[in-house]
């Protein structure tokens, strides 16, 4: 199961994720991001403190969007994240090219 | 200890293998940490067999999971189409993002999280064997960690 809740936070979109992002769960997320209109806003941060598991599936989501984002010049970032999710991101490289930061506050105020 | 569990084509079969592993963590203390690797583990090889016989209602796949020694020897036999995990091409971890592509990033994981990952296709039957060190990963109880 996952959970995908949208607020908004100065001018950024901050989405939070909770549950499991696997191959079951993650086409909610792919569709999520590709149903909104993030435009009109100064970026977007994904917000992981209750996101417990990811598999491959998941971070294959991941790297589509950063690279939608990043064809537009827009803002991406991940924060929150638990060590041994942070682990799989370094393990995938994938922290080379996110912006992966510890706490919401920091993301938002990078 | 040793646990068994059968899945099927239309299962959830992501709530059985972390049920499993539930009871694993349980029965042997283990961290948080390697309780998600050994899941992640079983949802990758899992996930790759559905995939490669989407088209079959007859998939069978079968786990043994066996703690010994400070040890955890998963087997994992399926009656598919013949694949070997093992020989799916690493993606590069070190390219940027406009070269990254998708695809092996699940398999390279198991290799990564286990110390033995090796294949073998025995009376029409794929035959994945992973192992992975257990020793130094159970919580410790007087910490009082919830993990």
């Amino acid at each position: 199961m996952i959970k995908i809740d949208q607020r908004l936070e100065e001018n950024i979109q901050v989405i939070q994720l909770e549950g499991r992002l696997d191959s079951n769960t993650s086409p909610e997320l792919s569709d999520f991001m590709r149903n909104n209109d993030f435009e009109d806003y100064q970026g977007v941060i994904l917000e992981m403190t209750k996101l417990n598991y990811i598999s491959s599936a998941g971070l294959r989501v991941l790297l589509n969007s950063s690279k939608e984002f990043k064809a537009r010049d827009a803002d991406f970032a991940l924060c929150g994240m638990q060590d041994h999710i942070r682990e799989v991101f370094e393990i995938s490289g994938f922290d080379t090219f996110l912006k992966i930061h510890p706490t919401l506050d920091e993301a938002l105020h990078k | 200890m040793t646990l068994h569990l059968t899945l099927f084509q239309n299962d959830l079969y992501q709530d059985l293998i972390e049920k499993e592993v539930a009871s694993l963590k349980q029965q042997l203390n283990l961290e948080k940490r390697i309780c998600y690797q050994i899941s992640l583990v079983l949802d990758e090889i899992c996930t790759n067999i559905f995939q490669n016989n989407s088209n079959s209602n007859k998939l069978r796949i079968d786990i043994t999971l066996c703690a010994k020694n400070g040890e955890l020897t998963i087997i994992v036999e399926d009656n598919g189409i013949p694949f070997d995990p093992t020989a799916v091409v690493e993606p590069n971890t070190k390219l940027p993002l406009n070269k990254r592509e998708e695809g092996g990033l699940g398999l390279f994981l198991v290799k990564k999280f286990t110390s033995t990952f090796s294949y073998t296709r025995v009376n029409g039957q794929n035959q994945t064997t992973i192992r992975k060190d257990l020793e130094n990963h159970t919580q410790q109880p007087s910490t009082g960690n919830s993990q």
